[in-house]
């Protein structure tokens, strides 16, 4: 048994591309030595990753594949020997199967005799076969963006490939990938280990002699590490904690290869800037932690993570030069604060005439005057519902929400619009509540202010509806403008309750382009059903079937669904399910076949059928109430009622009776019961055990 | 604690470089490593990259190594010499090394050590970054390498330029000047920068002194008087010209009765310059606010054409087959 080791040494990969690129090359080698039969039964895959190096070892490596015998068959026995003397045939079998003529065999099977030989093929070494399959498959690692570097560009990678190390325990598997030959001798850290090659005795000794070379080549280990160093330096600050950031984590666990933390300050007057501003420049600009004081306020304190170790000094020059660049972004922040106050919001409005929302369609200034009516136009139905709230707030707000876009703290800080926004309305003196509308304008979750809904829809639904206008339709997995997410807000925003919207109000204030209404009225509509089943997990017949009913009031489809799972329990309803099921698909043969669908006059029905028709009759005006009070646990409830009537219905009757005025009055009883019942929800698309 | 109070990294020792002696010691680095040192290119471009001694040069199979320092102009960026920390007009060391060597890395590593900086008391990342100009139809991946939280550098790796993929590839290593003078000098502001210092008397010329002015009167000319309409019909002139030149190299180099010298003397150089004037012209007209949203994309597009035009007529131009055939 044996190790085996992978290193392909590189120059820095991207921080974001490296653990998928790892656990990529993990299996590529698992499946390459399983398929190859060269996985030990207690074989074990261990992958490693930095910046610098991708790296696989194998535990348990067989030497090489099992020896297998293989049973060939050849001409038949009479053709091969002619009184028990071999022919030309049996000699040319013998020399392709690679055995003496006297070891050929005489088979028999089902078609009769044949000459059979008995071959053992050797199995290839793992040397061989990892020096021939492995190249391919690390050049078939998916990158999401590579480059070309040799001449005449035989390859593509992320970046190029400056040593592969391939040993089978200590001897080299003679493999080459871009160019680079296999060899023992790795690389350390540049700056703390050097030039100087790490030369590697055997395969299983990889990790000890990177850290050796102060290269930790576990990811697990260097998180750990970069999280304990966080809470050591944050301890120097009585009562600060660091604030948590897992996918900050993640990019300096890929951008080290030896980590430490060092922890700066910055001159407590700039924590006068606001938070967002301050925490986006040490997280995205310097990917600093930031650190928060036992109230939760951010501290003047920051920590970079480091890709070295150095004594006292270094760590005082560290620390100096990363709280200087620190100044600089923070005053730079400061400067553009200020210099932005010299044009307050409202003077920026027309200047959004420069700024493209979309080339075919306009600026934000046109953006805006579109979001002005679409609002104006809900604010009128929400008035209309009995909802009151401030309408000049809200037309301020839509009115200035794009205008930080113009901004030079946004041009820097482009993942901050709207928050800005919200920050420089406060500070020049507009209203709370307009500073607070243009300031969640992109939030996930709208905050339950009617003002903030009303715009959060009006943007959203303007934008869905010029976008298809003009071809922009998100299709598989290309959704460009993030259109599936303005509508998956959109009907976040309209299944809070204070908000008397449906989407076909938010469709009419927006009014589609004729050709392509009924694709955003599907498009919202798949909006819903996403919400429903993956949002808030109700089950897919129940979602289809609430659905079907009807797809506009988003609170009422939650309704209507909430009591559709609860009553499916029952074994009542479970049958009613199944006896609509039932009506539907006769009546779909019905249509196919032509027949009629009316009660002729004078027919006489059977009783079963006659009690149907007044169980019906009885309870649809009770259910239609019920359903009017939104009461649909206990409308469905009254429906379940009806079962031991339609079970009788459907042992008893023939409903298509040749005579066809009695099938045209079957017909037209379950007609009735279904389309009687149907308005919560279309019970025939349960699925029932 | 207050980080001022904390030993400078050149402090320790001798004096930090002046803001020449760096461009000093960098030149003559790269110079013992087979690069022609070239002076600034004598147009107005946006960066370094744009001077032919990049966008030209990379093109074809030539190996070829190069270092400026160029001075970049960005007319938005103007802040009249107010912002500490950024300029209408900054100072970049361009290098070019074609094909890059198979230790480029390390090689710059050791430049930075040639300026004074001891990378064992540094922290020093390589951050993902790539590159593009579409204007030029270049791009390229790289980083943006990182001493102690600043970018001190961008490297990339060419792999287009003019629209055409480049075989070989080279590396692009762009020194911000600025930057790395402020950081080895410990200074807050670039003006603060000491450009040279007397040897005798020890007097001091600042970055300031040398270049406020300038800061200053060009951020008041790009923003407020530099006039439109003036610029439009230069930029129309530039194009025009261009455009012809490039129309007549293009008929040129698909003339089988021309001779190989007739099409080796035909100016595109000259020509590539007009792009040049029509890019900084309209940076200009951008810096003023007078490009419109509808506008936008068709100007960049007129700057591209000219660009894109001239490297794919040079490639023809250097290669010998294509002009005898």
């Amino acid at each position: 048994m044996s190790d085996f080791l992978l290193e392909i040494g590189l120059e820095e990969i991207p921080a974001r591309m490296i653990a998928g690129a790892e656990a990529e090359l993990g299996k590529r080698v698992t499946d390459l030595l399983t398929r190859e039969r060269l996985l030990g039964t207690s074989g074990k895959v261990g992958t490693y990753s930095t910046p610098r190096r991708l790296a696989v070892l194998v535990r348990d490596v067989l030497p090489s594949q099992a020896d297998t015998e293989e049973k060939l068959t050849g001409p038949s026995w009479k053709v091969a020997f002619k009184d028990g003397m071999p022919t030309p045939a049996a000699d040319a079998f013998a020399k392709k199967a690679g055995v003496p003529v006297a070891a050929l065999e005489k088979v028999t099977n089902a078609k009769g005799e044949y000459v059979g030989a008995t071959v053992n093929r050797l199995g290839r070494t793992a040397a061989e076969i990892l020096a021939a399959e492995l190249p391919k498959e690390v050049l078939s690692l998916y990158w999401a963006k590579n480059m070309y570097w040799r001449a005449a560009k035989p390859e593509r990678f992320v970046r190029p490939v400056r040593w592969v190390v391939a040993l089978l325990d200590s001897a080299i598997v003679p493999l080459e990938i871009a160019g680079i030959a296999a060899g023992d001798a790795s690389r350390g850290h540049r700056i703390l280990h050097g030039d100087a090659p790490v030369l590697l005795a055997k395969a299983a000794d990889y990790q000890e002699s990177l850290r050796a070379a102060s290269v930790v080549v576990e990811v697990a280990e260097r998180r750990h590490i970069i999280r304990k160093a966080l809470d050591a330096a944050t301890r120097t600050v009585p009562g600060a904690r660091w604030r948590e950031d897992a996918a900050l984590i993640e990019t300096v666990v890929h951008l080290t290869e030896w980590p430490g933390v060092v922890l700066g300050d910055f001159e407590p007057e700039y924590l006068a800037l606001p938070e967002e501003v301050l925490v986006t420049v040490m997280r995205d600009h310097q990917k600093y932690f930031a650190v928060e004081a036992a109230d939760g306020k951010l501290a003047p304190h920051f920590l970079a993570v480091l890709n070295t170790q150095v004594d006292d000094a270094g760590r005082e020059i560290i620390r100096h030069g990363n709280a200087r660049v620190l100044r600089a972004r923070f005053k730079d922040a400061q400067f553009f604060w200020d210099f932005d106050q010299k044009t307050p919001l409202v003077d920026r409005v027309e200047s959004l005439k420069n700024v493209t929302f979309q080339k075919e369609l306009g600026s934000y200034y046109w953006k805006t005057e579109q979001n002005l009516a679409v609002a104006r136009s809900l604010a009128a139905t929400v008035r209309a519902g009995g909802v009151n709230f401030d309408e000049v707030a809200l037309l301020k707000a839509v009115e200035l929400a794009k205008t930080d876009l113009t901004t030079e703290l946004v041009k820097e800080f482009t993942e901050l619009q709207g928050i800005i926004g919200g920050l420089y309305a406060r500070a020049q003196g507009l209203s709370d509540k307009v500073a607070d509308l243009i300031y969640y304008q992109y939030a996930h979750y709208a905050p339950l202010i009617i003002e903030a809904q009303i715009l959060g829809l009006a943007d959203r639904i303007q934008t869905i509806t010029a976008m298809f206008g003009i071809g922009n339709i998100p299709t598989g997995s290309k959704d460009p403008f993030a259109l599936r997410r303005a509508g998956n807000i959109i009907v976040n925003i309209l299944a809070e309750p204070n908000l008397p919207l449906t989407l076909r109000d938010a469709l009419r204030a927006s009014p589609a382009n004729p050709n392509t209404e009924q694709q955003v009225a599907a498009f919202l509509r798949e909006r819903l059903h996403f919400y429903l089943k993956d949002v808030r997990g109700f089950a897919y017949d129940v979602v289809n079937a609430v659905l079907a009913a009807s797809a506009d009031d988003v609170r009422d489809a939650i309704a209507r669904a909430e009591a559709l799972t609860a009553a499916r329990e029952s074994a009542d309803f479970a049958a009613i399910s199944a006896a609509f099921k039932r009506i539907k698909n006769i009546l779909r043969q019905a249509q196919e076949k032509g027949f009629v669908v009316q009660a002729a006059a004078g027919v006489v029905l059977s009783s079963e059928a006659q009690q149907l028709a007044d169980a019906a009759a009885a309870l649809a005006p009770r259910v239609a109430e019920l359903r009017q009070q939104r009461a649909y646990a206990e409308a469905l409830a009254l429906i379940a009622t009806l079962r031991p009537t339609v079970d009788a219905f459907f042992d008893k009757v023939m409903v298509l009776d040749p005579d066809p005025a009695i099938r045209g009055a079957h017909l037209a009883l379950i007609d009735e019961v279904l389309r009687g019942f149907s308005g919560i929800a279309d019970f025939s698309e349960i699925v029932t055990a | 604690m207050s980080s001022s109070e904390t030993q400078t990294p050149a402090a320790v020792s001798a004096p930090p470089l002046t803001f020449q002696e760096l461009l000093f010691r960098l030149q003559s680095f790269w110079a013992a490593r087979g690069c022609v040192l070239q002076q600034p290119y004598d147009v107005e471009v946006g960066a370094g990259t744009m001077a032919p001694e990049t966008f030209l040069r990379v093109q074809g199979p030539k190996p070829y190594r190069v270092g400026y320092a160029q001075p970049s102009r960005r007319p938005a960026d103007g802040r009249y010499g107010e912002n500490p920390n950024r300029l209408f007009k900054h100072t970049q060391f361009q290098l070019i090394l074609k094909p890059p060597p198979v230790n480029v890395q390390e090689l710059y590593l050791e430049s930075l050590q040639a300026i004074g900086i001891d990378l064992s008391q540094h922290d020093l990342k390589f951050e993902e970054d790539n590159w593009e100009w579409p204007a030029g139809g270049a791009w390229g991946v790289g980083w943006q390498v990182m001493l102690d939280g600043l970018e001190i550098t961008q490297f990339t790796y060419f792999q287009q330029c003019g629209g055409l993929d480049l075989d070989p590839i080279c590396a692009e290593l762009t020194y911000g000047l600025e930057r790395i003078a402020a950081f080895l000098q410990d200074v807050d502001s670039i003006y603060e920068i000491v450009w040279s210092r007397d040897p005798e008397t020890g007097a001091e010329v600042t970055y300031g002194d040398v270049r406020l002015e300038e800061e200053l009167q060009f951020s008041v000319y790009n923003f407020e008087f530099a006039d439109v309409g003036k610029l439009w019909e230069h930029f129309n002139l530039y194009e025009a010209e261009g455009k012809s030149l490039l129309e007549k190299a293009n008929a040129l180099f698909a003339s089988d009765g021309a001779s190989i010298a007739e099409k080796r003397r035909f100016p595109l150089l000259a020509t590539y310059e007009l792009a040049l004037k029509c890019s900084n012209l309209f940076n200009l007209l951008d810096a003023r606010g007078a490009v419109s949203v509808t506008e936008r994309v068709g100007v960049i597009g007129r700057i591209r054409n000219l660009a894109v035009g001239v490297a794919k007529a040079y490639a023809l131009q250097q290669a010998p087959q294509t002009l005898s055939s």
